[in-house]
């Protein structure tokens, strides 16, 4: 039987103590260390949205604070058959050996992932680390084994470790880092904090990755807007020439042309020019409203007498109401003053419109429109009908383009575009449009221009 | 030339309507006719201007998206020619387009309307406006 000492002595317990300490100490720094670089990196993440600015400027503040010799990120393209180097921390002048030796710079690389000893297609399949004294082992399938090695012995690199970059279940790309000494003197704690820093790695990389492919998601939303337009426009103008030949026989026909008409055919006729009016109407809305959105519709402004311009129109809508069994009214308000500056036949698309729409959507009673000076500098008109009335839900879409009421009751007429235009057309003069509705009770539509 | 129909009668004012539109020229072609018009017709903008430069001609009605040259390329080009600086022209189109518009108007176009707004008999009306002038 041996003696064992029952206790160290003082000065043993001093020195393992001291050990301790000094362990702890570097424990902390490390984790210090480790810290301020995740900053550093949250900050990358939130200052740039570009793959490659991110993935470059990731790298180099992790080999620069670390200590690394060279770090490489790595993600698969978007065929998903290769890793690609997106970045390289930079190094002088090891590099330009590097660019001599390789006859381009040392970042373009590409491997396939069918490369199954490369060991960064490794990492990247099986999603773990993985380590190598032999740089080789990294640039299989990229880069030649004796090359490789002159990498290796420029770069004074003795150990590589490779990285999965992850984000969830998915796995982006690599990061591999090259240190200048043997595994075992990194100490657990800073491999540890290395799956940190990979982590957000793979978050700030996913970041820029999602932002991207929203870019180009919006990017080919814009493009099917614009082919939308220019179909619209095409087709509008398209239409056009037909409708004019009709308008244009058709006049013919009526005023005599091609010889007397008896009264009734004459009606028919006349009829069928109402009819092709209204067609003529929403082809040209089909045509406008892209224009007016861009601001290149002509507009003849001139001074015009609100009431004069709903006088025509009531009189127009009064056919339309008679059939209906409805009762349009026109209520001018005593010493009415109502000189605006607009665009006559704009503005009477408007008040068409709101008429127009009044009639449709009422079945029973009455529809009045009521002008009145709301005060000295306005004059509103408005619609007010006894039909439907609108729900809040559908209250909220009114004034969107496309939009129309009742479609989901197979009521819907039109091609939704006339609120949508006659907001545009009263903002263009510089009015308001708007209105109040109840279900059941009906509703009020108006706008309200500056007096000249 | 199948796009030239020149009228018999040479007193009449003479009206060159330059349409691709088949069925539109015959419209106009008819009722300017009809309205006691000598009509010559073209259907691009090339043959528009032959035409133009070397028959005479009262008054032309212009279509501006036209083959082969547009209509306000054939008036500018007709403006240069001697002789042709003042030939009345209304322009008729299918666009409104602010910026034609203007560049018609600069051209000593007297209107730039859209076909669809008008009907022939509001054509010829202007025509006699213009002519009487």
């Amino acid at each position: 039987m041996t003696d064992q000492p029952l206790s160290n002595s003082p000065a043993e317990e001093l020195a393992k103590v001291t050990k301790e300490i000094y362990e702890r100490n570097v424990e902390l720094a490390i984790s210090n260390r480790t810290l301020s670089l995740l900053r550093k990196m949250y900050e990358i993440m939130s200052s740039s949205l570009n793959t490659s600015e991110t993935s470059q400027r990731l790298a180099d503040a992790i080999v620069k604070d670390l200590n690394f010799q060279k770090g490489m990120i790595s993600l698969v393209d978007k065929s998903g058959d290769n890793l690609e180097t997106i970045a390289v921390s930079p190094q002088e002048p090891r590099d330009s050996q590097l660019e001599k030796l390789l006859g381009k710079p040392f970042k373009q690389f590409s491997v396939s992932l069918k490369e199954l000893e490369n060991f960064c297609v490794k990492a990247f399949t099986e999603k773990k680390t993985r380590l190598t004294n032999n740089l080789y082992d990294v640039f299989i399938g990229a880069v030649d084994e004796k090359i490789s090695l002159k990498i290796q012995e420029i770069l004074h690199i003795q150990t590589t470790i490779i990285y999965p970059i992850t984000f969830g279940k998915e796995t982006l790309g690599v990061l591999s880092l090259g240190i200048d000494k043997h595994i075992g003197s990194l100490s657990r704690a800073e491999l540890e904090s290395m799956h940190e820093l990979v982590e957000v790695v793979g978050i700030a990389l996913e970041r820029v990755r999602i932002y991207n492919d929203l870019q180009v998601a919006n990017e080919k939303l814009k493009e099917l807007d614009r082919q939308k337009d220019e179909f619209l426009s095409v087709a509008a103008h398209e239409l056009r020439a037909p409708m004019t030949a009709i308008k244009g026989y058709l006049s013919m026909v009526v005023e005599g042309d091609g010889g007397s008409l008896t009264p009734q055919t004459k009606d028919f006729i006349g009829e069928t020019i109402t009819a092709n009016e209204r067609l003529i109407r929403l082809v040209n809305n089909l045509l406008n409203i892209s224009r007016i959105e861009k601001g290149r519709l002509v507009y003849r402004m001139g001074d015009i007498n609100l009431s004069q311009v709903a006088k025509t129109v009531s009189n127009e809508f009064q056919v339309i109401a008679q059939e209906k069994k409805l009762l349009l009214n026109l209520v001018v308000s005593d010493n009415i003053k109502d000189l605006v500056y607009v665009d006559q036949d704009r503005i009477h698309e408007v008040v068409a419109n709101l008429i127009s729409n009044a009639i449709k959507y009422t079945d029973i009673g009455k529809i009045t429109i009521h002008l009145s000076n709301p005060d000295e500098h306005h004059i509103k008109l408005e619609v007010i009908d006894s039909g439907h009335g609108i729900s809040p839900e559908e209250q909220e879409k009114l004034f969107q383009k496309f939009y129309r009421t009742g479609s989901s009751i197979g009521k819907a007429m039109g091609t939704g575009l006339g609120l949508y235009i006659s907001k545009l057309l009263v903002e263009k003069f510089g009015g308001k449009i708007g209105f109040s509705s109840e279900v059941g009770k009906g509703s009020n539509f108006y706008f309200e221009l500056q007096l000249k | 030339m199948d796009d030239i129909i020149p009228n018999q009668v040479s007193q009449k004012a003479v009206i060159l309507i330059v349409e691709d539109d088949t069925l539109l020229i015959k419209m106009y072609k008819t009722k300017f006719e009809l309205d006691g018009f000598t009509v010559i017709t073209a259907q691009d903008g090339e043959s528009g201007l032959k035409i133009a430069s070397e028959k005479t001609v009262d008054f032309i009605i212009l279509d501006v998206m036209l083959p082969k040259i547009s209509g306000l390329d054939l008036l500018e080009k007709l403006r240069q020619i001697p002789g042709k600086e003042n030939v009345k022209v209304i322009i008729l189109s299918n666009l409104n387009n602010p910026a034609d518009a203007q560049k018609a108007f600069n051209l000593g176009a007297k209107e730039y309307l859209l076909k669809s707004n008008l009907t022939p008999s509001e054509i010829v009306k202007k025509i006699h406006q213009y002519l009487n002038v």
